[in-house]
């Protein structure tokens, strides 16, 4: 450390209070250290104004922190959206909008909250400083992923520093956090009272991380640009008011701060960039939308974003600090250890973990953790202390994969859940309310973030149904809120056999600001949810499927799915519609599959009482038949999928019959497949699989299969064709070729008249053909093929060379190695390589 | 027993290798000293991880927390247990931690699958005990005997090779602090003095050791000793462990740093079972520890300067490290083989201190 630095960073601590009646406080987000600092430095200089760092444009949101019914954890939650160019050229769409999402959070021992609710019973003016959110949100250009959600409050500036890593070096901290808890969080609350001193040790230690940034980085990441802007702010209320104005921000500004504002140019009302007016929760400038909400928020949330943006971790641990603070305890970090060990020690017992820990271990790990922290010199045990004493005392084995589990369970024990809450009048979009009411209606519980494993009775509860599609509309918006685990697929048409469905759902901030997102679609779940359905249909125009009756089909099991009833005539006027226009036969096939499973599902998707889905299921068998001959047409290399329809009809038939036998009439499909059989035109696959299909269900004899068959196989059949009906009739009834000789026979002549060079050539489509059968069907196939060629049973089949060894072979290369050495040897090499024939 | 001459001793006790170490701390220790330690916490941490104030070298690298954690778990009333894989200098770590709290780091209980019951508490001078009967003459001490009585901290290395009911033995010694002596008659007991305690080292996974009860994991804390996972550390590491040992024995040799460096890369990357780049590679089942690199690397030296030409090259480590691979698994063999023949033989086209590792390898692998 040069001395020219320590000394002048010891000048401009002198500075720091008082220089023209401003105070500053540097502070670490989240720190309740400082927060009681901040509260005894407000409470003794009484200021005329407090100014806090956060994006000028929320000053409308500061009156909501102060609601006595505000309860932290809470975040201000900011989006904006532009228009960008799209970068898919082919999107008819010159732009697409892109959307930005930050959070500004607030628990009950931030300084800014202490700020905000202390400094406003004093009588203080608020005012927010920083860059308008607006302005800051889109010059973050190189930023990974658009739509990430981001906290306002980074503190990377502390992780990336040279100079505390060196001093949590020496001084034996894992990293900074620990390091700062040493030196700041672990001072004894009376200390706090000497605000001066410990911010002016704040200011010498957020100095000192300063020192490793180039003024080129910090312009390029904003800060002095922010700077600045906090500057002229603060020349500005200090020409405007009389009185202390103190400074609320992060520590890593303050020397900039304190070095430039007496200079700066104060900021006015025209270059103020986001004027009060708008008090609705708009504030628009030019091309951005941008809005801003108070919201709820939760302690996990706070960790997770802390983890990266390297706030200080672990909030319920904290809080709890907080609390003994709150509550004058003498010693409150042994109580706070003490307490966070035995609840932990409760939380294990009651998880019947393997490695429950007892009372008599919660003992030794609290004196475990006192007297580590005696060693490290810490006030009270402190954080890192109890993670190491639980460490030490509770893991009894090494610390492996296995104990992964336990360090999970640590980490979100002591980040908590806590939910906090806001007044009525905070203006959350109706859309949240909307879904607020509808999942205590379900009850689900608001005020706790942990997840919830939910078994619902679909068929025999009608409250678990209700609850069911609230989930599976929170689901299609995805919201967050709630993700399926297990039960009936009725889009997939998969597992209907299952009577529950599982769900694993917690009520988060997330969802709060997934809604806030969504707001602009509508006012209820519902009307977002039928918006986005709209959107879809209307898409299915855009994608060329504007008549496709099985994407309609699926656009109505999705609106039972989410309770989307009150749109259901509509869909099956659209569905019915299509139906009549769908030129496709595969999309009238699906959609009758599907119909079906809507059928048979109608009672937990609420459709009983719609006698359109019967009629529609009436119509779907005659509009597919229609549809049918046109399959005769397909090329070669749409066979297999004509092939797979026809099954698939075939199917259909026999599922609509089980439903209601007289309007099924199986006998129109099967003179239509008689047709396909019998016609010479027709693609040779799809005659294949129609001639299978009428022997199967009993409407051919074995005179008529085997008829076509040597039809088909006689002399003079063209080989290609041949094999091309094979494999019709093999996917359509594999079995057929072991029960049917004339088909086997058929095949034999057929093969038996092609030469080398044929056979190689059909091998492939003859392998894929053969791919039907089991492997016992293929050895049995195999073993009739040789009697065919009056081999015995088993006896052809067994000519494999079991007896020669690798050695054996080995033994015959060196020998025919050792031969052509002694032919090269007597100069006969050209005998090798067959001219001495020529 | 009359104690080695220590000039001439292979290996000297850390209280006698860093005796001078020991006294300055002693002086300079200010803060209270549990009852029975020679030093304060503090000064033990500092005697461990290091002092530059008063020039105390850092003994134990990786991990200083668990340093802190050791350290207060033996104030306690609690054993210290350290696990870890093999060579992660957890019988380094303990020797001392013993040498700094008790100044005696020889009180230790060598634990094998032949460790009985006498090892453990005492047994008799068998001519004395016929001549005079039980007294407290004819009974020998077991080191945890003289550790209680003079409260010390006792070491009980290898603890999982004992039989379940040999360490069960350990149980009501650890929560009661006494030891009875039944045949001095009814009320003979050895009360452990303040100051006393354990540190067992374990290997938990290795072939031939046994489980713990659970009974008396609850009389430990754990402690788990993780290998050094920092290239540059572990290459300082092995250059000043090999440096010392070869002027310990005499021997010239120079050691150039890459070819250590080459060394340890290639020990840790058959230990993690990935590459540097971040390949998945089959790892191997043998020991690959810093203790291992530094045998490796001293067994090298002593080639070069005996066999060649004094330069440690990366060919003597080559044909050493079969040694340390081929031990009883033919699994690593092939392992091994794989490896020099793709991750290194690649290396080798690009630098040739790597092309020579694999030349080597090659002629004295196949």
């Amino acid at each position: 450390m040069p001395p020219a630095t320590v000394d002048s960073v010891a000048a401009a601590r002198e500075r720091l209070f008082g220089q023209q009646d401003v105070y500053f406080a540097p502070i670490r987000h989240h720190s309740p250290a400082c927060a009681l600092a901040l509260r005894h430095m407000l409470r003794e200089l009484k200021p005329a104004a407090v100014l806090i760092e956060g994006p000028d444009d929320l000053d409308r949101l500061l009156p909501l922190l102060q609601d006595p019914r505000t309860k932290a954890p809470v975040a201000w939650l900011c989006q904006t959206t532009r228009q960008i160019p799209n970068e898919d050229p082919e999107a008819d769409e010159k732009t697409r909008p892109e959307t930005r999402t930050s959070f500004f959070p607030f628990c009950e021992y931030s300084p800014e909250w202490i700020a905000v609710r202390e400094g406003g019973a004093l009588g203080a003016q608020l005012a927010l400083i920083d860059l308008a959110w607006s302005d800051k949100a889109w010059q973050r250009t190189h930023d990974e992923t658009p739509d990430n959600a981001r906290s306002l409050m980074e503190e990377r500036y502390f992780a990336h520093s040279r100079y505390l890593n060196a001093m949590a070096k020496r001084l034996g901290c894992i990293d900074h956090h620990e390091l700062w808890d040493r030196l700041f969080e672990l001072r004894d609350p009376a200390l706090l009272a000497d605000w001066r001193a410990f911010f002016a040790d704040v200011f010498s230690w957020c100095a000192m991380a300063r020192l490793d940034y180039e003024p080129e980085v910090l312009e390029t990441e904003l800060s002095l640009p922010r700077e600045r802007r906090m500057a002229a702010h603060i020349r500005a209320w200090r020409d405007k008011v009389t009185g202390p104005i103190i400074v609320v921000s992060g520590g890593f500004h303050t020397p900039e701060l304190l070095a430039s504002w007496p200079s700066a140019k104060p900021v006015t009302g025209k270059n103020k960039a986001a004027p009060d007016k708008s008090a609705a929760g708009k504030t628009a400038t030019a091309g951005n939308d941008t809005q801003a909400w108070l919201i709820r928020y939760s302690f996990d949330r706070l960790d997770a974003l802390n983890g990266y943006a390297s706030g200080m971790p672990s909030p319920a641990y904290y809080q709890n600090v907080w609390d003994q603070f709150e509550r004058n305890q003498p010693d409150p970090f042994t109580i706070v250890a003490l307490d966070s060990l035995t609840r932990f020690a409760q939380h294990t017992r009651a998880q019947d973990l393997t490695d429950a820990a007892s009372t008599a271990l919660v003992q030794a790990a609290t004196l475990q953790a006192m007297r580590l922290a005696t060693l490290r010199g810490n006030a009270g045990p402190g954080r890192q202390d109890v993670l190491d004493a639980i460490r030490s005392c509770f893991v009894k084995g090494a610390i492996d994969e296995g104990t992964r589990g336990l360090t999970n369970d640590l980490r979100q024990f002591l980040g908590g859940s806590r939910i906090g809450d806001i007044p009525p009048t905070a203006g959350s979009p109706p859309l949240v309310e909307d879904a607020r009411r509808r999942a205590r209606n379900v009850g689900m519980r608001l005020d706790d973030s942990t997840p919830r494993v939910a078994r619902l009775d679909l068929y025999r509860e009608s409250a678990h149904r209700e609850r069911s599609r609230y989930f599976h509309a929170m689901a299609y918006l995805d919201a967050g809120l709630a993700t399926w685990l297990a039960g009936p697929d009725f889009l997939g048409g998969s597992r209907l056999n299952l009577l529950f469905e599982e769900w694993r759902a917690a009520w988060s901030p997330i969802v709060e600001a997934r809604l806030i997102e969504l707001a602009a679609d509508g006012a209820t779940i519902e009307a977002v949810c039928m918006a986005r359905l709209r959107r879809e249909e209307e898409a299915l125009g855009e994608q060329g499927k504007a008549r496709s009756a099985s994407a309609a089909v699926m656009l109505l099991v999705r609106a039972c799915l989410i309770g989307l009833h009150a749109r259901l005539p509509q869909l099956l006027r659209m569905l019915s519609a299509h139906l009549d226009e769908d030129a496709s036969f595969a999309s009238v096939v699906d959609c009758g599959h599907r119909l079906v499973t809507l059928w048979r599902g109608r009672e937990p998707l609420g459709v009983q009482q719609h006698p359109q889905v019967y009629e529609l299921l009436q119509r779907v068998w005659p509009a597919a038949l229609f549809l049918l001959p046109n399959l005769a047409l397909c090329d070669e290399a749409g066979e297999t999928d004509a092939v797979k329809r026809l099954l698939s009809l075939r199917e259909l038939g026999r599922l609509l019959a089980s439903l209601d036998s007289t309007h099924t009439d199986l006998s129109l499909l099967h003179a239509q497949l008689t047709r396909f059989a019998s016609h010479a035109q027709v693609a040779p696959a799809v005659c294949g699989a129609a001639a299978a299909m009428l022997f199967l269900d009993g409407v051919w004899s074995d005179i008529e299969l085997e008829t076509i068959v040597r039809q088909r196989f006689g002399p003079g059949a063209q080989a290609r064709e041949a094999v091309r009906f094979l494999h019709g009739v093999m996917t359509a009834g594999p079995e057929l070729l072991l029960r049917l000789p004339a088909l086997l026979a058929g095949m034999d002549s057929l093969i038996r008249e092609w030469d080398d060079q044929a056979f190689i050539a059909h091998l492939p489509d003859l392998r894929q053909t053969f791919t039907q059968l089991r492997p016992q069907d293929t050895a049995d196939l195999a073993n009739r093929v040789a009697a065919l060629h009056g081999a015995g049973e088993g006896e052809a089949l067994l000519e494999m060379h079991y007896e020669t060894s690798e050695h054996d072979l080995l033994e015959g290369v060196r020998l025919q190695q050792a031969l052509a050495d002694a032919l090269r040897k007597d100069g006969l090499e050209r005998w090798l390589s067959g001219e001495a024939h020529a | 027993m009359t104690p080695s001459i220590p000039s001439q001793a292979v290996r000297l006790a850390p209280e006698q290798r860093y005796a001078d170490e020991l006294e300055r701390l002693s002086k300079a220790d200010k803060d209270t000293r549990p009852p029975g330690w020679k030093l304060s916490p503090r000064a033990v941490r500092g005697f461990i991880l290091g002092d530059d104030a008063i020039k105390v070298s850092r003994k134990f690298y990786g991990d200083d927390p668990l340093v802190d954690r050791a350290v207060v778990t033996l104030m306690g009333n609690q054993g210290l247990m350290l696990v870890g894989e093999p060579g992660t200098a957890k019988s380094m770590l303990s020797e001392l931690l013993a040498a700094a709290i008790s100044g005696d780091s020889g009180l230790t209980v060598q634990g094998t699958a032949g460790t009985t019951e006498d090892h453990i508490k005492y047994s008799w001078n068998y001519a004395l005990l016929l001549a005079e009967g039980p007294s407290q003459r004819a009974l020998v001490p077991s080191p945890l005997y003289q550790a209680m009585r003079a409260g010390k901290i006792v070491r009980f290395e290898e603890i999982t090779r004992c039989p379940p009911e040999i360490q069960d033995v350990m149980i009501s010694l650890m929560s009661d602090k006494q030891l009875m002596i039944p045949e001095l008659g009814d009320d003979a007991r050895l009360f452990a003095q303040r100051g006393f305690n354990i540190i067992a080292t374990a290997n938990l996974r290795d072939r031939g050791v046994h489980e713990m009860s659970s009974a008396l994991k609850r009389r430990f804390n754990f402690e788990t000793v993780k290998p050094i996972r920092d290239h540059q550390f572990e290459v300082d590491l092995v250059m000043a462990q090999v440096e010392r040992e070869l002027a310990g024995s005499q021997t010239q040799a120079v050691v150039p740093r890459d070819v250590v460096s080459l060394l340890v890369t290639t020990f840790q990357e058959l230990r993690a079972g990935q590459t540097q780049e971040g390949t998945a590679i089959k790892g191997l089942d043998a020991v690959m520890s810093t203790a291992e690199a530094v045998n490796v690397a001293y067994a090298a030296a002593l080639q070069a300067s005996h066999f060649g030409n004094g330069k440690l090259s990366a060919r003597e480590i080559a044909s050493q490290m079969q040694g340390v691979i081929l031990k009883d698994n033919q699994d690593d063999a092939k392992r091994a083989r794989h490896y020099f023949d793709t991750v290194v033989r690649e290396r080798g086209k690009r630098d040739a201190q790597w092309k020579e590792f694999h030349d080597a390898a090659r002629t004295s692998w196949q």
